[in-house]
């Protein structure tokens, strides 16, 4: 159901005709100032919808953000008027708008720098407080701000003498926002793009692969609010005259209006948006005291009968379809590397132990989970950990891979004593993970999946695919290289482009093999892998795991398949009820009593089935 | 199979453009238990959700007791006394486990026969005695095969006549599988039919009557259980031991 590329380029050309065509055709200014202002709400949109629509954050204050953007751009340039030299080329202007640009994201950082730190409604709550208090402060501030009435003789840009008239502002603004959706295109389409989308399914599985989810939500939001700053410039210099009123807490609903109207999470969705909302209220132009009314009814339509917006009800979402063109040449690249090998983060000495646990506790609420349990897990060996369920394997796991931090006891990686801060501090030390409840990202691709657990196997950085340039294709190739090869490793070959949400069960355990095989660990985690796997795919799985071994990859194993267990493990520890109650060769511990009595019961499985066939 | 208590004739199931089922027919008998096997991604478990109602069919039939129940929405299943106890369990953590049991017989509550409730809930904690002492508890608190057998007992308590299981064995130790497996027999003791699927395919083959494979949407093969067990491609493909390098060491 995709248009064909033809239509598309039809499209695009009709556009570019219309975009050129309007001020000849709409020759009273108000049209044009109209059309400017769609292109200034779509910058701004365009930044709501990488916060929300992409990462899945919130906002309530882009008002706030914009109206720093505005007045630090106003007041800049004016200052540097008094250079004449530059009022002549223009650039009080140009270097003001930057300001405004640089100075909304600084305040971006400021603001989601603790707000980040909470979810859903408080952030939201967080976000309008900002917005209110920006809004008083120009309120108040009077000596700088003009209080409420303002900032007026706001310069228009200028090139050469020449002033800029309201036909070249539209041409100014227009392509603007032609950058600006570019850089939407660029920023989703990346590894940076692909984080963010991760983020809004599943924070905990993006931090097992090594990224601080934080620091991407605080990078986020900056982008975010940078592009509401790049708006609000745009808008002091239109107008040339700006006030408090032009920043309220309507303005922030009404972005957030643009993206759940347009279609949050689409590439499209802040052009209709922007578009049908700036235009449908001014061309009512009568129905000023309706304005309110016809936007309540638009947001309870949209959210009723259009969960994806307008976006949605296109042929092609556009931002569905990953740029498979860009990457034609992928399988025929070599990478460097080879994906599954030595682990990245430099191969131990033989002899020490990759993580030592030595006499680990953990209580929850009056409840021992574990206690005083040692391990020790090395390098080029499966290690099983088995037990019944409830007997703290999990939060054994919980605890080496970062997640939980023990009451007692030591963890040593390595041969140092480590105290492990966060997944993705364990991650970034060479610890991966799989979870019992598996954590997916929403339906991003198979691929992407593990093109994402590439996290500390390099990156070109956000510029980098801003700008597309030749490294962030490379390095988008090896990374995707990397994926399909570890892809085929676990048996996932055919689903690469498949969402993963349409996933059976065991693939996707699979899938969260791969993922975390991307990061190029030292010691894997397993946490029951075999579960809902069929016989054959059992089978495989303990092929891959040999595979791994033989790399000199330590691997602890949490299973209750005890076939895979025997295969596989080069040794098993037993825990029942937060202690060990066995550990050493599978063949010892398969035939000590006491993991019998409390773990695999009396005879084998097979003689159960036929004791009741 | 005349007293054929659920009759599936000629399912399709598509997710958009992806074709689920296609034309799969099954049958299960009034005291009969009967197992699906499949890879993943064969349709296991959509074949479960679109009988039980949650997914809804682009053609085909299905029959309950001699009724055409295609059109009827999911409550209304479990009224009529066909139940579907999920994959991974869904209990309601926070509640304990008597709401979480008690919640089963919602329907049945409503109708006022809460006396024929509390004799199935004594006959439910006979069956799985280890919930007895967890009543009081959050479900959320409760090992992983406890919660599976509250799950089960949840299911119980709408008395159903046909109960659907998506994979009971996922996650649970092995010592544990064996309990709630046998608990499945004596359920068909009770005159309540079963349909597993399962992918421990040894552990679905020994305790059923009659086995059906699923592939790429339809059953390819079925028969009674020892047919199944012993044919070839089953063997080969969902009862084979795992074997490898290590293990030879």
């Amino acid at each position: 159901m995709s248009m064909s590329r033809s239509t598309v380029r039809l499209l695009l050309v009709a556009g570019a005709i219309g975009f050129l065509a309007v001020p000849l055709v709409f020759t009273s200014s108000f049209f044009k100032f109209l059309f400017i202002l769609v292109f200034i709400y779509l910058i701004v949109s365009i930044g709501m919808n990488l916060l929300i629509g992409y990462a899945g954050q919130f906002s309530l204050g882009h008002a706030g953000l914009m109206a720093i953007g505005a007045y630090v751009s106003a007041i800049v340039s004016m200052s540097l008027a008094k250079v004449p030299a530059l009022v002549f080329v223009g650039g009080n202007v140009w270097i003001g708008m930057l300001a405004g640009i640089v100075s909304a994201g600084a305040a971006g950082a400021v603001l989601a720098f603790p707000a980040l730190r909470v979810k859903g409604p408080y952030l939201a709550m967080v976000t309008v407080a900002f917005g209110w208090v920006i809004w008083k402060v120009l309120l108040t501030w009077t000596s700088v701000t003009g209080g409420d009435l303002g900032i007026t003789a706001i310069p228009r840009p200028r090139v050469a003498g020449h002033i800029f008239t309201v036909t070249d502002y539209y041409y100014l603004s227009g392509a603007a926002a032609l950058v600006a959706l570019v850089l939407q295109r660029n920023i989703v389409l990346s590894d940076f793009g692909r984080k963010i989308r991760a983020m809004k399914y599943n924070e905990m599985a993006l931090e097992a692969v090594g990224v601080s989810v934080h620091r991407e939500k605080v990078a986020v939001f900056v982008i975010s609010a940078m592009f509401a700053g790049w708006g609000g410039a745009l808008f002091a210099h239109l107008q040339n005259f700006i006030n408090p009123d032009n920043f309220q807490f309507f303005n922030s609903v009404f972005f957030l209006l643009t993206i759940l109207f347009g279609g949050p999470g689409t590439l499209s969705g802040p052009f209709f948006g922007a578009t049908f909302l700036t235009l449908v209220p001014e061309l009512l132009h009568g129905a000023e005291q309706y304005r309110l009314l016809i936007f309540s009814v638009v947001i309870l339509v949209t959210l009723f009968y259009l969960p994806h917006g307008i976006a949605g009800l296109l042929p092609m979402r556009i931002a569905e379809r990953t740029p498979v063109k860009e990457f034609t040449a992928a399988r025929t690249a070599s990478t460097t590397r080879p994906a599954v090998g030595a682990p990245l983060a430099g191969s131990p000495a033989a002899t020490v132990p990759v993580v030592k646990v030595v006499g680990v506790s953990k209580s929850f609420g009056g409840i021992h989970a574990l206690e005083g349990v040692d391990l020790q897990l090395e390098t080029g060996t499966v290690h099983a950990l088995i037990g019944p369920n409830g007997a703290g394997k999990t939060t054994l796991v919980n605890i080496i891979s970062g997640l939980y931090r023990g009451d007692r006891g030591t963890v040593s990686l390595l041969g140092k004593e480590i105290v492990l801060t966060s997944l993705h501090h364990a991650a970034r030390q060479g610890i991966a993970r799989t979870f019992q409840t598996i954590k997916l990202f929403g339906d991003m691709t198979v691929r992407e999946h593990v093109m994402v657990g590439c996290e500390l196997q390099s990156g070109t950085g956000l510029l980098g695919a801003m700008l597309r340039t030749k490294s962030h294709y490379d390095e988008e190739r090896r990374r995707r290289a990397i994926a399909d090869e570890l892809l085929e490793l676990v048996g996932l070959s055919d689903l690469v482009d498949v969402s993963a949400a349409t996933l059976a069960y065991g693939h996707r355990r699979l899938l969260e093999m791969a993922r975390a095989l991307a990061s190029r660990p030292r010691l894997l985690l397993l946490d029951e892998p075999a579960a809902g796997l069929v016989a054959s795919e059992i089978a495989m799985l303990a092929g891959v795991i040999d595979r791994l071994r033989l790399t000199g990859l330590a691997v602890l194993l949490v299973e209750h398949h005890m076939d895979l267990v025997v295969a596989v493990s080069d040794r098993i520890t037993v825990l029942e009820q937060g202690q060990v109650i066995s550990h050493g060769e599978v063949e010892t511990v398969r035939n000590d009593p006491r993991v019998i009595e409390a773990y695999l019961g009396t005879g084998e499985d097979h003689e159960f089935v036929a004791a009741h066939g | 199979m005349s007293s054929s208590l659920l009759t599936v004739d000629d399912l399709q199931v598509s997710y958009g453009p992806l074709k689920v089922l296609d034309g799969a027919s099954l049958s299960v008998g009034a005291n009969e238990v009967v197992t699906i096997l499949g890879s993943n991604g064969a349709g296991k478990t959509t074949l479960l959700r679109t009988i039980a109602g949650l997914v809804s069919h682009q053609a085909g039939h299905i029959r309950f007791e001699g009724v055409d129940i295609g059109q009827l929405p999911a409550h209304r299943k479990v009224a009529g006394g066909l139940c579907m106890v999920p994959e991974g369990r869904q209990l309601f953590p926070d509640h304990t486990v008597l709401e979480n049991l008690e919640l089963g017989a919602f329907s049945r509550l409503r109708n006022g026969e809460k006396k024929a409730v509390e004799t199935d809930m004594a006959d439910i904690l006979d069956l799985f005695p280890r919930v007895r002492d967890r009543l009081a508890q959050k479900a959320g608190l409760l090992s992983g095969g406890e919660q599976q057998m509250v799950a089960i007992g949840r299911s119980l308590l709408s008395r159903p006549r046909l109960l659907m299981l998506d994979e009971p064995s996922l996650g649970l130790a092995p010592g544990l599988i064996r309990s709630i497996f046998q608990s499945f027999l004596k359920l068909k003791e009770r005159g309540i039919a079963v349909l597993l699927v399962e992918q421990m395919a040894w552990l679905g083959l020994g305790i059923c009557d009659r086995a059906y494979v699923l592939e790429s949407g339809r059953f390819a093969i079925q028969g009674d259980r020892d047919s199944v067990r012993t044919n070839p491609r089953v063997v080969e493909a969902y009862l084979g031991r795992v074997k490898s390098a290590a293990a030879m060491k």
